[in-house]
């Protein structure tokens, strides 16, 4: 069913950027209004405005469901706000189950269709926690009806009791050429907001003249103590023409009636004004007034058409959507004009070196330069356009921080920096569920309970810090708590015990080898499972996302001191860096990302430990892997005295790839091998070189396991 | 054309009600709180005010006094939600000449402006 909402569609993008806006603020705010020990008055304007503005908005639109749920907001917010109630942890909770409910009706108005939402409960709870506050005859519930009671219509007269002075002031009227009128004014029925509608009428009215007496008064009108009637007795030089012209100016007035005042009265008693329950006359004149209005308006519109195009062409927005898969389909092409760019100088090369240069081919060399500088700006500004703040994704860990430590009943201080760091979009959407997991489980396993904090000599409540900052070509992305830290014996002790390694592997392990146990599937070192975490799956998933795309992970903890997990991630996913090297004449391409250095050495520099090879460097141990071996089958080692090897490192692991030779770096773009060959042990995808061969790109991750086991 | 500054922080708000009102021969200015519509009157002297109450920097009800001490003839209209009403009524007695109920209905804005500017 859709929604017949009353808004264009440019309004309803205004709208739904604004409530997006909103419901950030609430979200952010409603966690600082709870984290905060002094009352922040700033903080609940904030809360308030941002949901008082929704509810006008989605009134206006004609969004009833968001309307309601925000008016039951507002109220308890108002209550909040004016310290009728507290802020306590079930209240937040409620408010966020608000916020949640809010999503959805703002999704409707995407889909344009109806949710099953049911909102009585969640306005059921509201309602429960207004009602119990002090005070509560909320200002924003419609005030009480105005008396009905037909006493005063009824009445024949209605009287009008001067004082003295006022007495006098009368007497002298004449004097001062000034005649007295009774004007009784009746308003229309269930008029909203009728205490300022008779007070602006009132003062509309003074204006004509010299008000001598009101019923009710300014002063009973401020109280609210008002009916739908307002009696005055005026005193003016003008006639009664005058108030009439006035009145009819007014709004909500459905009868009047101005009577001269008898001036030798000095205790009034004039005809009380009846309300007529069906006026025709009235009525029509009053349909008369606003067709007429309307013809008016219909004019107009006709009129302004150019007025509010030209309008709309001065509001344009500077920014337009884009389809992501348009993004994407652009970056392809893109990445065919790298490639080409690189064949391009490789040609150029081969005619410089093979011909004698004449005017063209330098002119072909002058414009290849120039399309060369192009592509890589065009490629610059077409990974620019892919790029969002991670901000889009961080923004929903501080309420996921706050309910899952509620849930686990621990304290945290959540924070976040560098949210303004850019990253390609699709790396974006592949890191939300890592992050999560590893947010959850700093909360669940790294920081204790309050109470175990204290007695180790701790802060009671926890630091959990989400950082993501740039790194030459790189976004690192730090998690970092202070709770218990990962203990490597532990792990070691699980590890054996799942049978994934062996005692005397264990043994072996140093401490950081042994907390990266914990990226092995099937590792969980937590006794209990636990309805957030800990079911065994997880952090090799972690891994194995991250490492997708071209990503890695570290990890560093300290016990009693808290773990730290940086990731490192690549710019963009289509075009990488690599450092090109050839096996048996065919060129394969490693990602710069992973590689550390480049050694030359000696065939006989190589050791044998359990009969696997490895090499020394700066005192440290290295396995080799012979690439030669791993894509060429071949067991033959030529012993040609020397042989290069790329270190490679991922996640703390290092590993010597040895290779015939080293190529060069260059750019490659990623393309995946397709389903034909499907995943090939070792190869995550291929490239197309300068001079038009294929190189393939070594799946480093997938070799350091191979090493490792 | 008569002008009209429109007061809101609610961009949603100022859009459509700008369009009615451009629609409808008024030049309309915006402002996005009390402060930018006391700053914008000064510079554009508008012949009618309409002014939101609920505002961050400056709330429309302190914008009223300021806008009145700069103008006693200012014309201003309050734009309240209900259950305002105490503050509406503050804003008349601070001397705004009107109010008008949100969520607006067009023909109300239309004639409560006319009233005031023709």
């Amino acid at each position: 069913m859709g929604l017949n909402l009353d808004a264009s569609p440019e309004e309803l993008k205004v709208f739904l950027e604004e409530a997006d806006e909103h419901f950030q603020t609430l979200e952010e705010d409603l966690i600082r209004l709870e984290k905060e020990e002094e009352f922040n008055e700033d903080l609940m304007q904030e809360i308030f405005r941002a949901s008082h503005t929704l509810k006008g908005s989605s009134a206006t639109i004609g969004h009833n469901r968001m309307a309601q749920l925000t008016h039951g907001m507002e109220n308890v917010l108002d209550k909040l706000r004016k310290k009728q109630l507290t802020v306590t942890s079930d209240l937040v909770d409620i408010m966020f189950e608000c916020l949640d409910c809010l999503k959805v009706l703002r999704d409707e108005i995407l889909n344009d269709e109806e949710s099953d939402l049911e909102l009585g409960d969640i306005l059921g709870k509201l309602g429960s926690v207004h009602d119990a506050a002090p005070g509560s005859d909320s200002p924003t519930t419609t005030q009480p009806a105005p008396d009905k009671t037909p006493g005063k219509q009824t009445e024949a007269k209605i009287s009008i009791d001067l004082s003295w002075e006022e007495r006098d002031t009368l007497a002298n009227a004449s004097e001062r050429g000034l005649k007295p009128y009774v004007i009784q004014l009746l308003f229309d029925v269930e008029l909203e907001m009728l205490a300022v509608r008779t007070f602006v009428t009132l003062m509309a009215l003074n204006e004509t003249g010299e008000m001598l007496k009101s019923n009710p008064s300014a002063d009973e009108i401020e109280r609210e103590q008002v009916t739908d009637t307002l009696v005055m007795l005026i005193l003016m030089k003008d006639d009664e023409a005058k108030i009439r012209e006035v009145i009819s100016t007014l709004p909500n007035i459905a009868q009047y009636e101005i009577q001269p005042f008898n001036d030798n009265v000095t205790q009034g008693e004039v005809p009380s004004i009846q309300r007529v329950e069906k006026v025709g006359e009235a009525e029509a004149e009053c349909d008369e007034a606003e067709s007429g209005d309307r013809n008016k308006i219909n004019e107009a519109k006709n009129k302004a058409p150019t007025a509010a195009k030209n309008n709309n062409a001065k509001k344009a927005n500077r920014t337009v959507r884009v389809d992501v898969e348009l993004l994407d389909s652009l970056m392809n092409l893109v990445g065919e004009l790298v490639i080409d760019r690189t064949r391009l100088f490789q040609i150029l090369g081969n005619l410089e070196a093979n011909y004698e240069m004449d005017e063209v081919s330098q002119d072909l060399g002058r414009t290849s330069v120039h399309i060369a500088r192009v592509t890589t700006q065009l490629q610059e500004q077409i990974m620019k356009a892919r790029m969002l703040p991670v901000e889009n994704l961080f923004n929903k860990f501080p309420r996921m921080v706050r309910d899952l430590s509620q849930k686990a009943g621990k304290e945290v201080d959540f924070v976040m920096t560098g949210q303004e760091t850019e990253l390609d979009r699709s790396i974006i959407e592949e890191i939300g569920d890592p992050l999560i997991h590893l947010l959850r489980n700093a909360v669940d396993h790294g920081i204790e309970p309050p109470d175990q904090r204290v007695a180790k000599g701790k802060p009671r409540i926890g630091q959990l810090k989400l950082q993501a900052s740039h790194e030459e070509n790189h976004i690192i992305i730090t998690i970092k708590d202070d709770g218990r830290g990962i203990d490597p014996e532990v792990v070691k002790k699980s590890g054996v015990k799942k049978g994934m390694i062996t005692e005397e592997q264990a043994k072996r392990l140093t401490d950081k080898e042994a907390i990266n146990l914990i990226f092995m599937s099937g590792l969980s070192t937590v006794a209990k499972v636990s309805d957030v975490s800990g079911r065994g799956v997880g952090m090799d998933v972690v891994r194995n996302n991250i490492e997708k795309i071209n990503g890695a992970t570290e990890i560093d903890s300290a016990v009693d001191k808290g773990t730290e997990f940086k990731i490192k991630l690549p710019l963009t996913l289509a075009i990488i860096r690599a450092l090109l090297v050839s096996i048996d004449k065919s060129v394969y391409a490693i990602p710069l990302s992973s590689v550390t250095e480049t050694i030359r050495m000696q065939q006989d520099q190589i050791e044998y430990v359990n009969n696997q090879e490895v090499i020394v460097v700066r005192g440290k141990v290295l396995p080799l892997v012979r690439l030669k071996k791993v894509f060429r089958n071949s067991y033959d080692i030529e012993d040609r005295g020397k042989l290069f090897v790329v270190v490679v490192n991922l996640a703390g692991q290092q590993v010597g790839l040895v290779v015939d030779s080293l190529v060069g770096e260059q750019e490659i773009v990623i393309k995946t091998l397709g389903k034909y060959i499907g995943d090939v042990q070792g190869i995550s995808g291929a490239t197309i070189l300068g001079d038009g061969n294929v190189a393939l790109i070594v799946d480093v991750s997938n070799l350091i396991k191979k090493a490792a086991s | 054309m008569p002008k009209v500054l429109l007061v809101d922080d609610a961009a949603f708000m100022r859009m459509r009600c700008a369009k009615l009102l451009t629609e409808n021969g008024y030049s309309v200015d915006e402002a996005e709180n009390g402060q930018d519509a006391v700053e914008k009157y000064q510079k554009i002297k508008p012949d009618l005010v309409l002014m939101d109450i609920t505002m961050p920097v400056m709330d429309g009800l302190t914008a009223v006094a300021e806008i009145k001490k700069i103008d006693p003839e200012a014309k201003i209209v309050m734009c309240s939600a209900l259950g305002q009403q105490n503050t509406v009524m503050s804003a008349i007695k601070a001397g705004a000449k009107d109010f008008i109920i949100k969520p607006y209905q067009p023909e109300k804005i239309l004639s409560t402006i006319k009233r005031f500017v023709g």
